[in-house]
C-alpha cells in the first residue's frame, strides 16, 4: 500500500514559490508473510553408521504448530527540488518489524533435539536515508555536480525466539569464539551472577558481535586465576561489540571543464566495531607486533579469583609471568580484546579523469560519433583508525543471512588498489 | 466418441491433480523417513547408550584415578571441568537426544503391534538412561523433558529422577513378561538377541543400582537390594555387553586403536597398586599382565593423579606404556589389547558388579556369610571376564588378597575388588561408589585426592561430586533454570549430590 502527493502541483502553490520547483511526500506500508522451510514440520530420521546401522532422529526438532512469519514496515519520504532543480533533497524514514520469525534455534536438549524449529522473536529496524543533490556551478564551460547520501539505521531486538539470550549465525563463526549475534535486552536476567558492565555495547542489537570476554568481579576488575596468573575467561557468549556504524556517507563530485571531466566518490563511515581475527591468529602464534615485548615480565592488572574477589578487599594480582616462557599466555586473551571499537574510515572508492574528443576532431574521420579516453583509480587511499588491513570486510559472501559477517576480519583480503585506462567510442 | 474423450480428459485431470498434490506436500520428506520400525531404531540406540557412557568415562575415569594423562596437571585429574566445553556432557546428550525421543518412537511403533518385548526393552533403556545420567549430573530436567512447545526447562530433584528410573524399570519388567507379546525383539537386539529373561535381569540390575546407591540414607533397604541382585544377572553371559563391528571409527569400540582415543592415557598408580601386591600384602594379581603392559624395564607402573609420567621421554626404561601396551608416540598394535580392541563389546552392567552390590548390602545388614559368598562370586566373575587361567584363578582365590572368612571381610575388601572388576568399563559406577564413601582412604586403601594447588582452583578445596550439565544445552540455552539450582556457580561441580546425602 503506498501513496504519494506532489504538493508543489497544488494550484495554491504552483508557480508561486520561486525557490521550490518540485515537492512531493510519499508514504507506504507493507506486510508480508513467510512460510517454514520444506519437510521440517515433522522431524526426520537419519541413517546411522554405528554398529548395526539403523535410524535415529536428526538434530532438528519438529513443530506442527508453526505460524507464518510476518514482516511489516512503513516508509515515509519526501522529495524536494529547489532553485530550478539546482538543489535537491530526498529524505526517507523507514521502520520495519519482523515478528513470529521462523527460526532454527539451538535449545536445551530437554526438547529432545539439538535445534528447535519455532516461531518467535521480534526485531525492529529503523533508519533514515538522506540524499542531497546539488549543482553549485553550471556554465557552458564548467560545471560541478555533487551527490551526498547519508544512511543511518538502528536495530532493536525486542525479544528472541524461545526467550533465549542470544541468537547467532553459525556461518559467521570464523575464528575463535566470536560470531555474529543478536542479543535480547535484559541480559542481566540470564547472567545474574556475572558482571556485565563491560558487555553493554551490542546488547539488544541484531548486529552485535557475540564472544568471550574477561570474567570480572562486582567492581569490574578482571579476575585472575591464582594458579596461572592469567585472566579467567568468561566463556559465555556475550555482547563484545556492535558492528553497526553511527552512519555511513558517500560523497560524489563531478567536475567538467570543457572536454575534461573529473569525478570521484568518497566513502565515509563513522563508528561500528570490527573483530580482528587476523590479529588474534597472529598474536596466538607470536607473529603479531603486539608480541614483541615477550621477554618483558608482566603482571595482569586484576584481582585474584581466590574466594575474596567479591569482598571489600579483593587480593590484587601479584603473579608475575614472562610471556615467552608461557605458551598459554598467547591464547589467554579473550576475543573481546581483539574487537576494535568505533572504527571510522574515509576512503576514495574511485576517481575518474576523462577527456572527450571534440566533435570537430571526430568529424574529420567520419567514423565515430563520439569518443573519450579515461583513467580510473579504485581504492587509491584509505584513512582509518583500524589496525588491520581494511575494516570494510565481510568474512563470508554476501549470501550470508542477515547483516552477514560484515565486521568479521579473518583471512579476507583488503580491497585491491587498481588503476585502469579506457577508451570509449560511439558509432 | 465424445463421451470417451470426456472421460479421458477428466481422468488425465484427476491424475495431474494428485501428482500436483504430491508435489505440493512439503511436510513429508522424500529422502529421509519420519517414522520407522522399532527394529531399525534399537541398534543405534544401543550404540548411543555406549557413547554417552564411554565418552564421559574418559573424564570420570580420571576423577576416580582409573587412569591419567602422561602429562601433568590435567584439569579432570584436578577434579575440575573444562569451562565452555561440552566435555563431560555426553551422557546428557545421549539421554535427552540420541536415545531420547527415539525410545518413544520404539514404544509407539511396537505397542499397536503387541511387541511388548520391544516396549519393555525401550523402557529399561530409558530407566538406565535416567539412572546413569542423574548419577552423573544430579538434578535433571524430568517432568518437562521432551515437552512440545517448551523452551525453558525446570530442573527436578535427583530424588524424583531416582523414582522415575525405578518406575520405568518396574514397568519394563511387567511389559517384558506380558503374556500377549508377539515376539519381535530378536530382530534388532544385538545385546541379548531378543532374550526377554536377560532384559528382565538387566532391568533388575538398574533397580539394584537405584536402591543400592542410597547406602547413606536411613531409608536404605539392604533386603530389597539383595532381592533385586538375585533377580538380575546370574553369570557373565548375562552382562549387558554392546558389541562393536570394529570395521571403522564409527562402528569400532571407543577404546580400540582405530579410534585412537587413548594416545596419552596411561593407567593410574592406584589400580596398579591394587594388582601388583602393594595393597594386598604382596599378592600379585593374575589380572595384572592381562589388563596392563609393563614398562620396558619389566615393572608395572601407573601415574599419580595430576603428576603425569615423570619418565615420559623416549628410551627411558621406566616410561609407562599406553593401555594398548605400546609406548606413547608409537603406533598402537592393530589388534589392541584386552578390552581396548576395535571389536571388543562394551559392558554397561556386569554380573560381578551385581555380586559386589550384594556383598556390600549383606555386609551392611551384618549377614557376613551372604556377603562373603557374593564377594567371592564377584571376584571369580571378574577373573573369568579378564580371562585368567583356572590355575591362576584358584591360586588367587585362595591367596591372602582374598578374605576367606566372613569375620575378616571388610567394606574396604569389597569396594577394592569392585573397583578392580569395574576397571575400564565402569568408571561411572565406581564414581558413584567413591562419592558414597566420600573418597575415603579407609575404604579405598591408599587412595589420595589431589590437594592444595593440585586441586582445580574453582573447587574451593572440595573434591568433584557431580558433572556439570552439557554446556551447549544448558549453560547456553537454559541458564535461568540452572540459576535456580546454583548450576552457574563456579563450584557447582562440588555441590553434594542427593544420593550421597544422609
Amino acid at each position: 500500500m503506498s501513496g504519494s502527493f506532489v504538493f508543489s502541483d497544488l494550484p495554491e502553490l504552483k508557480n508561486k514559490l520561486n525557490f521550490l520547483s518540485f515537492g512531493k511526500i510519499r508514504a507506504s506500508y507493507a506486510q508480508t508473510g513467510k512460510d517454514a522451510p520444506a519437510y521440517r514440520v515433522r522431524a526426520r530420521l537419519v541413517p546411522q553408521t554405528t554398529t548395526g546401522g539403523g535410524f535415529i532422529y536428526d538434530f532438528y526438532g519438529d513443530n506442527p504448530n508453526l505460524k507464518p512469519e510476518r514482516t511489516s514496515g512503513f516508509e515515509l519520504g519526501t522529495e524536494l527540488k529547489f532553485i530550478k532543480n539546482r538543489l535537491g533533497v530526498e529524505f526517507a524514514y523507514y521502520s520495519n518489524e519482523r515478528s513470529n520469525q521462523i527460526v532454527t534455534q539451538r535449545l536445551s536438549y530437554g526438547t529432545g533435539f539439538i535445534f528447535g524449529l519455532l516461531n518467535g522473536g521480534t526485531f525492529s529496524n529503523k533508519g533514515i536515508e538522506l540524499t542531497l543533490t546539488a549543482s553549485p556551478v553550471k556554465t557552458a564551460n564548467f560545471s560541478w555536480d555533487m551527490i551526498v547520501n547519508v544512511t543511518r539505521f538502528k536495530t532493536q531486538v525486542k525479544n528472541l525466539p524461545a526467550e533465549v539470550a542470544e541468537f547467532y549465525n553459525s556461518d559467521t563463526w570464523l575464528y575463535g569464539n566470536a560470531r555474529a549475534s543478536a542479543f535480547s535486552s535484559g541480559l542481566e536476567n540470564f547472567y545474574s551472577n556475572i558482571n556485565l558492565s563491560n558487555n553493554q555495547s551490542g546488547a539488544a542489537s541484531a548486529t552485535a558481535i557475540g564472544g568471550y570476554s574477561y570474567l570480572r568481579n562486582n567492581k569490574g576488575d578482571i579476575l585472575i586465576s591464582p594458579s596461572t596468573g592469567l585472566p579467567v575467561i568468561n566463556t559465555n557468549f556475550l555482547p563484545i561489540g556492535d558492528r553497526n556504524p553511527s552512519f555511513t556517507m558517500g560523497v560524489t563530485n563531478q567536475f567538467r571543464y570543457k572536454n575534461i571531466s573529473l569525478s570521484f566518490l568518497l566513502d565515509i563511515r563513522k563508528g561500528g566495531d570490527v573483530y580482528n581475527g587476523n590479529e588474534r591468529y597472529l598474536f596466538a602464534r607470536g607473529l603479531s607486533t603486539r608480541t614483541l615485548n615477550r621477554e618483558q615480565p608482566v603482571i595482569f592488572k586484576g584481582v585474584l579469583r581466590d574466594g575474596l574477589e567479591n569482598s571489600d578487599n579483593p587480593t590484587p594480582n601479584n603473579i608475575q609471568i614472562t610471556p615467552q616462557l608461557r605458551s598459554d599466555f598467547y591464547t589467554a586473551l579473550p576475543e573481546s580484546e581483539f574487537v576494535e571499537k568505533d572504527i571510522n574510515w574515509l576512503r576514495m572508492r574511485d576517481i575518474t579523469l576523462g577527456y572527450r574528443f571534440p566533435k570537430e576532431f571526430l568529424n574529420r574521420s567520419k567514423i565515430f560519433a563520439n569518443a573519450s579516453v579515461f583513467v580510473t583509480g579504485t581504492d587509491l587511499f584509505l584513512l582509518t583508525n583500524y589496525s588491520g588491513a581494511d575494516p570494510s570486510v565481510n568474512g563470508n559472501s554476501a549470501s550470508t543471512l542477515g547483516v552477514g559477517s560484515a565486521g568479521f576480519d579473518f583471512g579476507t583480503l583488503a580491497m585491491p588498489r587498481a588503476v585502469s585506462f579506457g577508451l570509449r567510442v560511439g558509432l | 466418441m465424445k463421451k470417451i474423450f470426456n472421460i479421458v480428459i477428466s481422468m488425465a485431470l484427476m491424475m495431474s491433480l494428485t501428482n500436483c498434490q504430491q508435489f505440493l506436500d512439503i511436510n513429508t520428506d522424500p529422502s529421509n523417513p519420519q517414522v520407522a520400525d522399532a527394529t531399525a531404531i534399537l541398534p543405534p540406540v544401543l550404540s548411543q547408550m555406549v557413547r554417552g557412557h564411554v565418552f564421559d568415562s574418559r573424564y570420570t575415569g580420571r576423577y576416580v584415578q582409573y587412569w591419567g594423562l602422561n602429562s601433568a596437571s590435567d584439569t579432570w585429574e584436578r577434579h575440575g571441568y573444562l569451562s565452555g566445553s561440552d566435555a563431560g556432557g555426553e551422557m546428557w546428550r545421549s539421554h535427552y537426544w540420541s536415545i531420547g525421543k527415539n525410545v518413544d518412537l520404539i514404544i509407539e511403533d511396537a505397542t499397536p503391534k503387541k511387541q511388548f518385548d520391544y516396549v519393555g526393552a525401550a523402557k529399561a533403556i530409558r530407566a538406565w538412561g535416567w539412572q546413569t545420567a542423574t548419577d552423573t549430573y544430579g538434578e535433571m530436567i524430568l517432568k518437562q523433558a521432551w515437552e512440545p512447545n517448551r523452551y525453558v526447562f525446570d530442573y527436578d530433584s535427583q530424588e524424583e529422577v531416582y523414582k522415575e528410573a525405578a518406575r520405568l524399570a518396574t514397568e519394563a519388567i511387567q511389559d517384558l513378561g506380558n503374556p500377549e507379546t508377539i515376539p519381535a525383539l530378536k530382530r534388532g537386539d544385538a545385546v541379548y538377541n531378543g532374550d526377554i529373561t536377560k532384559w528382565t535381569k538387566f532391568a533388575y540390575a538398574v533397580l539394584a543400582r537405584n536402591a543400592h546407591n542410597l547406602t547413606n540414607k536411613a531409608t536404605y533397604n539392604a533386603d530389597k537390594v539383595i532381592e533385586y541382585v538375585d533377580k538380575s544377572f546370574t553369570s557373565n553371559a548375562d552382562n549387558f555387553a554392546v558389541p562393536h563391528a570394529g570395521t571403522n571409527t564409527a562402528d569400532g569400540n571407543f577404546y580400540g586403536p582405530l579410534r585412537g582415543n587413548l594416545t596419552t592415557t596411561v593407567p593410574g598408580a592406584f589400580i596398579i597398586g591394587l594388582l601388583d601386591g602393594t595393597t594386598f600384602g604382596g599378592v600379585i594379581d593374575p589380572r595384572l599382565p592381562i589388563m596392563f603392559a609393563a614398562c620396558p624395564d619389566g615393572v608395572y607402573r601407573g601415574v599419580i593423579s595430576t603428576f603425569g609420567d615423570p619418565n615420559n621421554v623416549a628410551n627411558n626404561t621406566k616410561r609407562i606404556p599406553l593401555l594398548w601396551g605400546n609406548l606413547p608416540g608409537t603406533t598402537a598394535p592393530a589388534a589392541g589389547r584386552w578390552i581396548y580392541t576395535d571389536k571388543a563389546a562394551y559392558q554397561l552392567a556386569t554380573y560381578s558388579e551385581m555380586q559386589f552390590i550384594k556383598a556390600e548390602a549383606a555386609l551392611r545388614k551384618k549377614d557376613g556369610a551372604t556377603a562373603l559368598a557374593a564377594y567371592k562370586k564377584g571376584i571369580e566373575a571378574s577373573l573369568d571376564f579378564v580371562g585368567v587361567s583356572t590355575t591362576d584363578k584358584t591360586k588367587y582365590l585362595a591367596s591372602k588378597a582374598v578374605k576367606q572368612t566372613s569375620t575378616e571381610l571388610t567394606l574396604s575388601d569389597i569396594m577394592l575388588q569392585k573397583y578392580i572388576s569395574l576397571y575400564g568399563m565402569g568408571a561411572m559406577e565406581t564414581w558413584v561408589d567413591m562419592r558414597r564413601h566420600n573418597y575415603s582412604s579407609d575404604v579405598y586403601t591408599g587412595f589420595a585426592l589431589p590437594t592444595g594447588t593440585r586441586l582445580f582452583p574453582d573447587n574451593n578445596g572440595k573434591p568433584v561430586l557431580r558433572m556439570r550439565p552439557r554446556y551447549n544445552s544448558e549453560y547456553v540455552w537454559n541458564r535461568q533454570s540452572l540459576d535456580k539450582i546454583g548450576g552457574n556457580s563456579p563450584d557447582y561441580h562440588t555441590y553434594e549430590i542427593w544420593f550421597m546425602k544422609p
